[in-house]
């Protein structure tokens, strides 16, 4: 396979090695494309046909701090980008390396460096995978309480810069809340440190402006954040509501009421059709899964859509579908309502009323209780539906998630005005999630696909165009978690209007020489 | 200077403020140097050397309406205005009293009274001359506000006189028509003393006043003492005379008042004199609806603006805090607006002209 | 009275005219002694400073705007005659914050007191900037809602205060310290520009720019408009007071109630000098520390917190006092700081506060350090107002004489040997202080370094609150 070469200068290499030793930095261009891309679905896409986006030109992989600041400031003389690099779950190209230069991954800085029983906190090394973290703490007693879907194959310093939330954040919280303090390598090569305090230091808040930053700013390195003692007792319950609106309902209420449920998500009509809603494991009457289980959903998808070539897969299934109206009927007869799955945890008695308190307050708006099972089987399965995802791709299709949100009194809008903008587009379903105080988030999957990887690339824009357009005229955020990255750069302007000079003038003050994941979040 | 107070001034200049919530001058003008603490670090700095004792200075003092809601949220129960008030005295005693108390003292001059009316012959035309007796040792004083505005409140006080069989309460004659409140506000001690010295002479005879306006009765009770005028020591306002009464079962109510009814504790009547329950029974007893309160009410009621001298020297502002305290009436059900001091009524009238207005002594008066 | 340069005079009365021409003549100032009020905040030097009769730098002009176009109008105007600005709320900081130090002209912002809507749905207060929080809470109550935010100033104090200076309150522990009450801010930068930032109740857009406006003392943008996140009021209280033998029992039994998952709303750990002063001053007759507990919430839950708080505190030495310490404590939380009056009246009198925060880890040893570093014949009162599942907070009251009526060596010897030993032994300090404005000339520190950059960039001509990020602290102007 003949790659574009490394641009990396001879001296460049040198000093590198010189920096980490020769071991811990690869020139090889298999390396270099492997580290061309994050988990963003449109490259992924790509290098399912074999298209190769800008490659790195070194991949380094520091030990510890004083190296990040040796190699920030080689890339400074040099004018080389760095890209950070945690495990590339991200979704939104915001590890890629648009403009070559330096992956910097941060993966052998993945130290527990301290865990304070008596303060509950613990300190590590920035590339932490963060089932190790969690493996480690639940082995003392303790939990981060941080579970994003890609758990598995993320670091702490990617939560960080992405400020990521993780499934339980409405008892835990998002990464932002667990995080006390932090020491990054800025742009310019000096080294930033917040202390660990239960409060800030006079000034702007230094955690708030790196976190979110997604390596643009600063290069996290290491971490200190909160964790709480392993929970003694878990409760499921899970709930079935007969629309959208009335277990939206049962969510605002819950939140207004001061329930702090470790999980909590609302799946609309389709997806709660998709997702099952049976009582019982096994029991085989209302889930178009037992029909279609859902590991062979993607084989139907393949049988409609022939493997091979790359047929307009919606079209054909639009189509498909049109011709099989009891098909769409059928669906119908699934969607018996919207299924609502919670779970509380924490001391057994706090748990217990709490779950009783909430059991009164979904009862109360119009939910039938279906038990634990339809949470305990989501609880079980909640990483499952990632792995789908190779599914859809191996079929030339693409499938991507967004993730808005809003306060509840737009939250009907913008689940109506997200699904009208896109209805001739894709299919897609949705299921409310993170809920708070003032509002939740909605998170759409959707499926689409055209006659060739052009043609997929742009229908996928398409939609992404059409889903934000709606979204910022409802007033709603454009991501709730995943970030922005380069695949949604160009609406962060319509997202901060005139506070975009805010994000301009820091990138200037903290990486003058433009050196740090260049091409990233909008910014020059 | 102010030696007499000289802890509250200390204190207030030292304190975080705590009251500051509460000022309707403060809250009005959102200005620092109108609220109790702005005032008093005035007063310290005064007392420095720092500050000159002019004309600016003292026109701070005055921007206050003595209301006391401060004193409420004082720990150490500071009262701001008498430290105010003997400022005052002060800047009229060396002649740099603002502009509009220099134009009012040559105003109530005239007719020995802020209206510039011959209260007294417009007394003779509200009642009828049986209603007078200068013999009487029970009287009614009605204050000039409500000689000038309220004919209606003074017949009506009447009329409930006629229909609990009081006969022995004699309405004033007003020779000396204004208890004197306007001086003493206004910092006019001289005047405040002359025009106390008459009413001493007028009242002598009079063994219980019972007044229609809290600032009067204040006045005639504790001001004149202050001056060295011993009246009789049973003074009332017409609330504190009617609610005996009305335990009694003197009150023969015909029918009951239907219009819904708010109440405003006006501040002399409330955190002056103390009398909070005797308005509220009254109108109890004959309103259908319960009567609905301000959330700042009580010993919190919020002022109407009007004291203090605030209606002469800055008329605006009096008008700003009145629709302040006005906004809850608008809120909710359709209500109708009742007090007990003649110059709230006023005040609020001249704020918001299409308001539904009332004395207590009128709602009572509809009941008969 | 004020020196002025005769550019500034000269600038002064065309700035008047054009001031007026925004909000009309009514809500401008020149008047020297209005600028006697706007001079000073409740930094304790400059209450000593007032107290002989000194007053600061006045400012030139004070305005009050009504409305963010006219904020907007009126930050234009003085860019462009690099005039400065510093936006005032109560004027109850203790840092020097709203002082106007380089003169200029201090917008008063309480003219803008509104709490404009509520939305139910969301549990959100759209609030202006300048109301005071006593009014906030008050209107916010009357809807049957509560900001929970309850600083001891809340009497004095705005909202654009609280966000400016990050402040947190005493009942922190459950609703959370001000930033964490913010959905959204609108923000008027020197220029005059308006920004917005989204109201969402969480974003993955980059840095969380909120949190550049607060904490950073009107320096960077004035804020004209706050989302702000507001709670249902509690159904039900439960009050309880646990005397412990000594802080260190107090502090395990409070650590060990958050980490099992339970939040106090208001809460009070106060050392054996703050019962013997404050709390027995409001009739609590307790002996050794006390920890006052008040958990807010649905009665089964409070019932349910309060019978395990108890069970914890009974576990690490504490002996139950019932109800009565803690509600009398907290219906009467803003006594204590009455105290200040008095002790400022008398001569050579000096009060001063600290807070300072430690993870548990260090706790203990930091309030030991601060009693270390307390010279004898100063009064030292120590309470924790509020506290989390990591460690809590401190607020150190320190009251004592001046040798030779000296008041500031006086604070710079205790308040400063108090901030040494807080630092030392692990503690962040919120208060801090120093030359001009509590920033203090700190060593290289690339945080520092790039705020000024930023503001430089915001601030062109530096005119918001030149003070408060100075280059050189000694010479803000």
């Amino acid at each position: 396979m003949t790659l574009s070469p490394s641009q990396a200068t001879t001296e460049t290499r040198e000093r590198l090695r010189g920096i980490v030793g020769g071991a811990n930095v690869s020139l090889s261009d298999l390396d270099r494309l492997t580290y061309s891309h994050d988990n963003a679905p449109i490259l992924n896409l790509s290098a399912n046909e074999g298209r190769v986006g800008p490659l790195p030109d070194v991949i380094v992989w520091p030990a510890n701090v004083a190296a990040v600041v040796q190699i920030v400031r080689l890339a400074n003389e040099t004018r080389t980008p760095i890209v950070p690099y945690g495990a590339g779950s991200g979704v939104c190209g915001g590890a890629a390396p648009l403009r070559g230069g330096i992956i910097l991954d941060m993966k052998r800085m993945k130290q527990i460096v301290d865990l304070d029983e008596e303060s509950l906190t613990v300190t590590a090394g920035a590339g932490i995978l963060g089932q190790l973290l969690e493996s480690e703490l639940n082995r003392r007693g303790y939990t981060m309480g941080h579970f994003p879907s890609s758990i598995y194959s993320s670091t702490l310093g990617g939560y960080l810069a992405a400020r990521s939330a993780g499934q339980l954040s409405a008892k835990y919280g998002k990464i932002e809340d667990m995080v006390m303090g932090l020491e990054a390598v800025l742009g310019t090569g000096e080294l930033l440190r917040t202390p660990s305090a239960p409060r800030r230091p006079p000034g702007p808040d230094w955690n708030q402006i790196l976190v979110g930053s997604e390596g643009v700013l600063g290069i996290i390195t290491e971490a200190t954040c909160r964790v709480r003692p392993n929970p003694e007792s878990r409760r499921f319950l899970s709930f079935m509501f007969p629309t959208i609106e009335t277990g939206v309902e049962a969510m605002r209420l819950l939140m207004r009421h001061e329930l702090r449920p470790a999980a909590m998500r609302l799946y609309d009509e389709l997806d709660t059709a998709i997702v099952g809603n049976s009582s019982k494991e096994g029991e085989s009457r209302e889930s178009i899964l037992n029909f279609i289980p859902l590991s062979q959903f993607g084989d139907l998808l393949a049988s409609i859509v022939p493997g091979g070539a790359l047929p307009a897969a919606i079209k054909r299934v639009g189509r498909f579908l049109g011709q099989r109206a009891d098909l769409i009927n059928t669906l119908d007869r699934f969607a018996k309502g919207c299924l609502l799955v919670l779970t509380f945890e924490g001391d057994e008695e706090l748990t217990r009323e709490e779950a009783d308190m909430a059991t009164l307050i979904c009862e109360k708006v119009g939910g039938r209780d279906k038990g634990p099972d339809p949470a305990m089987r989501w609880w079980k399965n909640r990483y499952h539906v990632s792995y789908l995802q190779s599914k859809v791709f191996y079929h030339g299709a693409i499938v991507d998630t967004i993730e808005f949100a809003c306060t509840w009194r737009r939250v009907a809008q913008l689940y109506h005005a997200v699904r009208d903008s896109v209805r001739e587009l894709a299919f897609i379903m949705a299921h409310f999630s993170h809920a708070y105080l003032d509002g939740c988030s909605i998170y759409f999957t959707f499926i689409t696909s055209a006659a060739n990887i052009d043609k997929t690339e742009a229908a996928h824009r398409a939609v992404w165009d059409a889903a934000v357009g709606a979204c910022h005229r409802v007033g709603a955020t454009l991501s709730h978690h995943h970030g922005i990255g380069f695949t949604k750069a160009r609406f962060m302007p319509d997202e901060h209007g005139a506070a975009m000079q805010l994000f301009q003038a820091f990138k200037k003050e903290m990486d003058p020489n433009g050196i740090l994941n260049p091409g990233k979040m909008g910014l020059a | 200077m102010l030696k007499h107070f000289h802890k509250e001034i200390e204190y207030c200049t030292y304190c975080p403020k705590l009251c500051r919530f509460s000022c309707p001058v403060g809250n009005a003008s959102g200005n620092e140097t109108y609220t109790p603490w702005g005032r008093q670090t005035l007063l310290h700095m005064v007392n420095e050397g720092t500050v000159a004792w002019d004309r600016e200075v003292a026109n701070a003092v005055y921007k206050c309406t003595t209301c006391m809601l401060c004193r409420e949220y004082c720990d150490h129960e500071i009262e701001v205005p008498p430290v105010m008030l003997a400022a005052r005295t002060e800047a009229t005693k060396q002649k740099i009293q603002p502009q509009e108390a220099v134009e009012f003292l040559n105003f109530f001059k005239e007719q020995r009274n802020p209206y510039g009316d011959d209260l007294a012959a417009r007394l003779r035309t509200i009642l009828p001359s049986s209603s007078f007796n200068p013999e009487a040792q029970v009287v009614y004083f009605p204050g000039c506000a409500n000689m000038y505005n309220f004919a209606q409140t003074i017949k009506n006080t009447f009329r409930l006189f006629e229909a609990m069989d009081v006969n022995y309460v004699a309405c004033y004659a007003a020779d000396v028509p204004c208890c004197g409140v306007p001086l003493y506000d206004l910092g006019y001690m001289a005047e405040f003393k002359q025009n106390a010295d008459r009413l001493a002479v007028s009242l002598a005879k009079a063994k219980v006043i019972i007044t229609g306006c809290p600032s009067c009765a204040w006045s005639l009770k504790v001001r004149l003492p202050e001056v060295g005028v011993q009246l009789t020591e049973r003074i009332y306002h017409i609330t504190e005379f009617l609610a005996p009464l009305l335990e009694e079962g003197k009150l023969p109510i015909r029918r009951p008042f239907s219009r819904k009814l708010i109440y405003h504790d006006p501040c002399y009547l409330g955190r002056y004199l103390g009398v909070y329950d005797q308005p509220r029974k009254l109108l109890n007893e004959v309103c259908r609806e319960p009567l609905a309160e301000f959330s700042w009410n009580q010993r919190h009621a919020y002022c109407c603006g009007a004291g203090g001298g605030l209606a002469t020297t800055n008329p605006p502002m009096v008008r700003e805090i009145a629709t302040e305290r006005l906004r809850e009436v608008y809120d909710g059900e359709k209500k109708a607006l009742v007090t007990a001091c003649p110059t709230c009524l006023r005040t609020f009238q001249k704020a918001d002209e299409k308001l539904d207005i009332l004395d207590v002594v009128d709602v009572l008066a509809r009941c008969i | 009275m004020t020196t002025q340069s005769a550019a500034r005079r000269a600038i002064n009365v065309e700035l008047l005219n054009r001031l007026r021409d925004v909000v009309g003549g009514k809500r401008v100032s020149r008047s020297e002694l209005e600028g006697v009020a706007y001079s000073r905040d409740m930094q304790t030097a400059s209450v000593l400073e007032t107290r002989n009769g000194h007053v600061a730098r006045r400012p030139d002009f004070v305005v009050w705007p009504e409305s963010t176009e006219e904020v907007s109008r009126i930050l234009r105007l003085c860019n462009e005659v690099r005039m400065p600005v510093t936006p005032f709320g109560g004027g109850t900081g203790l840092d020097g914050d709203a002082a106007p130090d380089c003169g200029g002209v201090v917008l008063d912002m309480k003219r803008m007191n509104r709490l404009e809507r509520i939305s139910e749905l969301s549990c959100i207060g759209v609030c202006q900037p300048g109301i005071i929080g006593a009014h906030l809470e008050h209107d916010l109550n009357r809807q049957g809602y509560t900001l929970g935010h309850f600083p001891g100033s809340l009497g004095s104090s705005t909202l654009g205060g609280w966000l400016s200076t990050r402040g947190a309150g005493m009942a922190a522990t459950t609703y959370g310290k001000i930033e964490d009450m913010v959905v959204s801010l609108q923000v008027v930068l020197a220029d005059g520009a308006v920004l917005h930032t989204r109201t969402a109740p969480r974003r993955a857009t980059g840095p969380d720019f909120n949190h550049l406006f607060i904490g950073s003392e009107g320096a960077l943008g004035v804020i004209t408009r706050a989302h702000m996140r507001i709670h249902l009021l509690p159904e039900a209280r439960y009050f309880r007071g646990l005397a412990f033998k000594t802080l260190e029992e107090g502090l395990t039994a409070l650590r060990l109630i958050l980490r099992a998952g339970m939040k106090p709303s208001f809460l009070r750990l106060a050392d054996e000098a703050d019962v013997a002063t404050n709390l027995k001053a409001l009739g609590v007759n307790v002996s050794g520390c006390l920890l006052a507990l008040v958990f807010d919430g649905r009665p089964t839950q409070v019932d349910l917190y309060g019978r395990k708080a108890l069970e914890i505190c009974r576990q690490n030495g504490g002996r139950d006092h019932g109800e009565e310490p803690a509600r009398v404590w907290c219906e009467h939380r803003y006594a204590e700081f009455y105290r200040q009056s008095p002790v400022f009246e008398e001569a050579g009198g000096v009060l001063e506060h600290l807070e300072a925060a430690a993870v548990w880890r260090d706790a203990a040893a930091v309030h030991r350090a601060v009693r270390e570093a307390t010279p004898g014949d100063v009064e030292l009162l120590a309470n924790v107002p509020h506290a989390y599942p990591e460690g809590c907070g401190f607020l150190f009251t320190m009251v004592g004489k001046a040798d030779n009526g000296d008041a500031a060596a006086f604070v710079e010897k205790t308040r400063n040997a108090a901030l040494a030993a807080a630092r030392g032994a692990g503690a962040v300090v919120s208060r801090s202080h120093g030359a001009a404005k509590g920033r203090g000339k700190t060593a290289a520190d690339p945080a520092r370094e790039i705020l000024l950059g930023v503001k430089k960039r915001l601030d062109p001509n530096q005119i918001l609150n030149p003070g408060a990020f100075a280059v050189d602290p000694e010479k803000p102007c």
